[in-house]
């Protein structure tokens, strides 16, 4: 079940990627390496290096999140300097600009993303909060209003509806709370929706949580147009997946599935399927609907890290006996044995060495990754 | 100001706090006297020769929510079941018992066997305990080991 074309992988240096994200035309991709943010020059499907344009330096501590707005002109990047900055092409100068946010947070910028409209952009912060800013002519930066209550813990993650209006957030208590987060002024009134009918900024029109309390890693948003159902992965391992029915009623279903993965980091979610990624360094394809949800297929093949069986066609991972041997001669000879022991590759089965940090919708249906092993890697699923 | 990184921002909003209180867990609090029970029941059922039903009942109720001498004493219960069963069967029907429980019994079973392994008394049966151990992730994998380490529902 597997892909028949193999990924395209950029290994863009060894430094950890917290986020990624391409342009909207797949010719531009931004990645976060440590304080900054580079950008590289690619072209759909392209399997060449991406060259390596522009170095977006204005923040002084990790970047945590990039996002390109939804028409490609701006690059909006967060850090844990508490800072976020939206950045745009001055071609007089030829180069990057920012333009500063007035974020108003005491504690890190964790997540960004832009509404889908791209005339304001939300900001997640470990300082409780999250602002929703939009831009303000006279003063020539960006302004934000705080949706507080009732949080209490750090965001990790941001997805917008598509009305532009509501905004989904998973927290590091266990919960995903829906927000409005509606700028008078800027937005139109939405369409009632399975969501609530009348929205001023900060109404919670949704609060789940999993069940056993551990943080929520990501959050999406059916992107089936309709968005009348909502998807989230935890730390314990699994995939929920809420169908509200409306305002004030609880959910039509709620769907909790527990895999036997190490958890999610990230997650995609169109129409009736849900594609996962995370510290187990591959991805996950599940599919369902309203009266439950099951693993479709893993999208690698991998190791059976309980069993210790290695993979039928190339063993490239170390066993723990083999492990277990390498420290024996250690301890005994005080040194590493220099005959590499057969078949003793560190490498993972996998394509990404270390934790999947991001999932991304690339062209054509396929999907991008970005890993703590420095990798972008585009599937075909 | 110097140290200016080193004010604690949180004391100026202590009412934003992610408290011990909203930690717990929202299920419903165990007395001692209902572990107690519980724990009667299992020894019956141990008795009879019922171990499953005795191994499914304790790991249908722990004590998520009371204090640390009920916790104690439960995981006491659970240890007996697994000592027991070991005495009447072999290691190899481990695998039998474990996959005959649902999903939330055997995430509770590995947290369990973890919190047994950390008390004195589990300490001394290390064998009994690393071969539930291994029995038990032979059959679910790593997924109770995830949820044992993030659950707040701790045992």
């Amino acid at each position: 079940m597997s892909s028949s074309n193999s990924p395209v992988v950029y290994q863009l240096g060894h430094k950890p990627i917290k986020d990624h994200c391409y342009s909207p035309n797949f010719d531009l991709l931004a990645v976060t390496k440590d304080n900054v943010v580079e950008l590289y020059q690619t072209s759909l499907n392209s399997t060449a290096r991406p060259k390596l344009i522009a170095t977006l330096e204005g923040h002084d501590k990790t970047v945590t999140s990039v996002d390109f707005s939804p028409d490609g002109s701006r690059i909006l990047t967060c850090s844990q300097d508490r800072n976020a900055l939206v950045w745009e092409y001055n071609a007089q100068q030829g180069q990057y600009k920012p333009t500063l946010v007035l974020l108003r947070i005491n504690r890190a910028a964790t997540v960004c993303r832009w509404s889908p409209k791209g005339d304001k952009f939300a900001v997640g912060s470990a300082d409780r909060v999250i602002a929703v800013c939009y831009y303000e002519e006279e003063n020539d930066w960006w302004v934000s209003k705080h949706l507080k209550k009732p949080l209490k813990s750090t965001i990790t993650s941001l997805s917008w509806h598509p009305n532009n209006v509501l905004l989904a957030a998973g927290s590091t208590d266990g919960h995903v709370r829906v927000f409005s987060a509606f700028i008078k002024g800027l937005d139109e009134k939405p369409e009632p929706s399975v969501w609530g009918t009348k929205l001023p900024f900060q109404t919670l029109v949704g609060d789940y949580t999993n069940v056993s309390g551990s943080w929520v890693h990501d959050v999406a948003f059916n992107e089936d147009g309709e968005a009348n159902s909502l998807a989230f992965v935890s730390h314990d391992g699994t995939l929920s997946i809420v169908y509200p029915q409306g305002e004030g009623l609880p959910p039509a279903a709620f769907v909790s599935i527990k895999t036997g993965y190490l958890p999610f980091r990230s997650l995609l979610f169109l129409a009736d399927s849900v594609i996962a990624g995370g510290y187990n360094c591959n991805l996950i394809v599940f599919e369902g609907d309203q009266n439950g949800w099951k693993e479709l297929y893993v999208v690698e093949k991998q190791k059976d890290l309980i069993h210790d069986e290695p993979p039928k066609d190339d063993d490239q991972e170390i066993s723990s006996h083999q492990a277990l041997n390498m420290f024996k001669q250690m301890d005994l000879k005080g040194r590493v044995n220099s005959k590499p022991l057969a078949g003793s590759g560190k490498a993972l089965a996998t394509t990404h060495q270390n934790t999947i940090t991001s999932l991304r919708w690339y062209g054509d249906g396929k999907v991008s990754t970005s890993g703590i092993d420095g990798k972008i890697v585009i599937f075909d699923l | 100001m110097d140290d200016w990184r080193r004010i604690d921002i949180d004391a100026l909003e202590p009412e934003n706090h992610l408290c011990k209180l909203d930690l717990i867990p929202q299920v419903d609090p165990v007395s001692p006297e209902q572990a107690q029970a519980v724990a009667q029941s299992v020894k019956q059922n141990l008795s009879l020769g019922k171990f499953l039903e005795a191994l499914q009942t304790a790991l249908d109720t722990p004590p998520y929510v009371s204090d640390e001498s009920t916790k104690v004493l439960h995981a006491e219960t659970v240890f007996e079941v697994l000592a027991s069963i070991k005495n009447n069967h072999n290691a190899s029907e481990y695998g039998n018992f474990v996959s005959q429980l649902s999903s939330e019994q055997q995430d509770t079973l590995i947290k369990y066997i973890y919190k047994i392994m950390g008390m004195p008394f589990g300490a001394k049966h290390g064998a009994l305990m690393l071969g539930w151990f291994e029995k038990t992730v032979d059959v679910t994998g790593m997924g109770p080991v995830v949820r044992f380490f993030s659950d707040r529902r701790t045992v």
